[in-house]
């Protein structure tokens, strides 16, 4: 191996003898010290050094290792992988990076991370190769409980959304519910107005009348006062049926909602000097009377904010079907909305809301032009492209 | 009401409140021209009893225990033509009483103005005079719709075939541009026919034409 150097002379041979006892040395102190575990091979790739790390981290000794030993350190599943790249490295001729498992003869196993090279001499012959094993196993440790940590966090965060999801759906389902139940009671309330108390009342006012009539007959001074009880319950007849009528405002018709807020806008004209008008280019059938129950509402709160709040003179009520979708929109000319602070039309606009919501309808406020405030709630129409005709 | 009268009309009082029959049955006791002669408080009695008392006059509610009351005015009518209907309800005229006066009733009283019209309205009706309301009477609606039987000529017979058919499908839902489609016409035809027809029929806007529209077809649907 040497024999090219023999013709320097003795001295020359011996220098370089010297430093290579002195890298020698260097070496084996290096590998002595080194955090790693150290394998060198030869140019076959046989293993012919480990350092005290690396037996220590194998549990291998070097008489286990020497040769074709050093294999048995490598976990049985890594084996096959780690050995074909062992090959491929020493063939490609370059510096490579590998994490696998050990497999202890204790039965414990332990992953490292793997670096290597090749050892080259002066005319860049490949005299052996050299590896470094580090111990990674806590690393890894930390990296699993990690992952495992933040797929556990991601369950929850789903299972916490599912449950949110689910729990907003309910709560939704419920407000619904009260909605329902409450717009059903007041149907029955008005049923009961008109049914019982206004159907007593109408029988007071007959017997009254009938009063009155035996009293003038008799030419009693009491007609007068018969007379003033029937004009009290005749009042109260009147009341009833207004009652009946607030609280159950859209009649069972296609065209209920139509004239329910064409009346709405009428008597919001004839009670406030304000410029009230209804348009309503186009026919707007609303079969489900809950929905149209929740438009009128809606409508009834946006006209008394325009009405209260606005410090307008003029409200617009436009019902429309514009593609398949039912429209209504509400328009005042005032001072617009006070942006983003609460105000007292703010429970009106909440209730507002929550409706469309219910009834799966978008609601937005925007300011009007020039100015003014302009609320459109827009709804799938239900029987969007069936013609509601019916034979005739 | 100082008119001699030999023979009282008879009234037949259908209302399924018995508070409202005893009444109503009290003040026209009072009556020297009327008298009550029998009472029923629902449709099948109703059928029954106005062939038995042979009624010149039935006072009916429309909303006899959830049973469509205009469908019992029709029935009245085609088992007795000759009895005068008139309507005594709870509800808004505005609401009911184009169909109630279609189905083949002369008047129609909400009770809440019975205090002062009732037995002018069946004494009007009594003399086969139609009664309701000044305000109803206002109504185009039904100016047009009620004059259709008469002698007048009802802006209805003014309105060409076209503008019939458009009114109708109005009356049914549709929009312009489904009667476009529908009629095989432009929109701004159908339009065309809309401004004519609200100038026939006197009507200020778009929702009052819709509004008739409704009234024209349910009408057409309640004969």
């Amino acid at each position: 191996m040497l024999s090219s150097n023999m013709v320097a002379g003795e001295s020359a041979v011996g220098a370089t003898q010297d430093a290579l006892r002195e890298r020698e040395i260097t070496f084996a102190a290096l590998a002595r010290v080194a955090p790693v575990g150290i394998i060198r091979f030869d140019a076959k790739g046989r293993c012919n050094y480990i350092n005290d790390r690396w037996a220590e981290m194998t549990g291998l000794t070097i008489d286990q290792a020497i040769g074709d030993g050093w294999i048995q350190s490598i976990h049985p599943a890594d084996r096959h992988a780690v050995l074909s790249r062992w090959d491929a490295m020493r063939e490609a001729d370059e510096l490579f990076r590998e994490e696998y498992r050990l497999a202890r003869p204790d039965g414990t196993t332990r992953w490292v991370l793997a670096e290597g090279t090749a050892l080259y001499g002066y005319s860049r012959q490949v005299l052996g190769f050299i590896r470094a094993v580090t111990d990674i196993t806590a690393h890894r440790q930390l990296e699993a409980e990690l992952f495992a940590a933040r797929a556990e966090l991601e369950l929850r965060v789903q299972e916490r959304t599912a449950d949110l999801e689910a729990e907003m759906a309910e709560r939704e389902r419920l407000e619904k519910e009260v909605l329902e139940i409450k717009d059903n009671e007041q149907r029955r309330f008005s049923r009961d107005l008109h049914d019982g108390l206004g159907q007593s009342l109408t029988g007071a006012l007959f017997q009254s009348l009938a009063l009155q009539r035996d009293l003038e007959s008799a030419q009693s001074p009491l007609a007068s006062n018969a007379s003033r009880i029937a004009d009290l319950v005749n009042r109260s007849i009147a009341q009833a049926h207004d009652l009946a009528r607030g609280v159950d405002p859209v009649p069972l018709r296609p065209d209920g909602l139509m004239n329910a807020l064409a009346e709405l806008v009428q008597a919001l004209c004839n009670a406030h000097p304000l410029d009230c008008a209804f348009e309503c280019d186009e026919p707007v059938v609303v079969e489900d009377n809950s929905i149209a129950n929740h438009l009128y509402r809606i409508a009834q709160e946006a006209l008394t904010n325009a009405i209260k709040h606005s410090g307008g003179s003029r409200v617009q009520t436009r019902l429309e079907r514009l593609a398949d979708r039912i429209t209504l929109t509400v328009e005042d000319d005032g001072s617009g909305l006070p942006a983003g602070e609460s105000h007292d039309g703010c429970r009106g606009l909440n209730i507002i809301k929550h409706r469309a919501r219910l009834i799966g309808a978008t609601v937005v406020f925007e300011k009007a032009a020039p100015h003014g405030t302009r609320m459109r709630c827009s709804l799938p129409s239900p029987g969007a492209g069936t013609n509601v005709e019916k034979g005739s | 009401m100082k008119k001699a009268v030999k023979t009282k009309a008879k009234v037949l009082l259908v209302d399924d409140h018995a508070v409202v029959r005893d009444g109503l049955a009290q003040l026209i006791s009072r009556e020297p021209d009327i008298t009550v002669c029998g009472e029923a408080s629902s449709a099948e009695e109703a059928l029954t009893a106005v062939m038995k008392f042979q009624p010149d006059l039935a006072i009916v509610d429309i909303s006899l225990g959830g049973v469509d009351g205009i469908e019992l005015i029709k029935n009245l009518k085609a088992i007795r033509p000759l009895v005068a209907l008139l309507v005594l309800s709870m509800h808004d005229e505005a609401r009911y009483a184009e169909r109630a006066l279609r189905a083949g009733a002369s008047g129609y009283v909400m009770k809440r103005e019975a205090r002062d019209r009732i037995l002018e309205a069946i004494r009007a009706v009594l003399r086969g005079e139609d009664y309701v309301s000044e305000r109803l009477q206002k109504s185009i609606v039904h100016q047009y719709l009620h004059a259709a039987g008469g002698e007048q000529k009802s802006p209805i017979d003014r309105l060409s075939d076209r503008e019939l058919e458009v009114l109708t499908l109005l009356g049914k839902g549709l929009s312009s541009k489904d009667i476009a489609d529908r009629l095989h016409l432009s929109q701004k035809t159908v339009d065309s026919h809309r401004t004519h027809l609200k100038e026939k029929l006197d009507l200020s806007g778009a929702p009052e034409l819709i509004r008739f529209a409704f009234e024209w077809v349910s009408s057409q649907e309640s004969l």
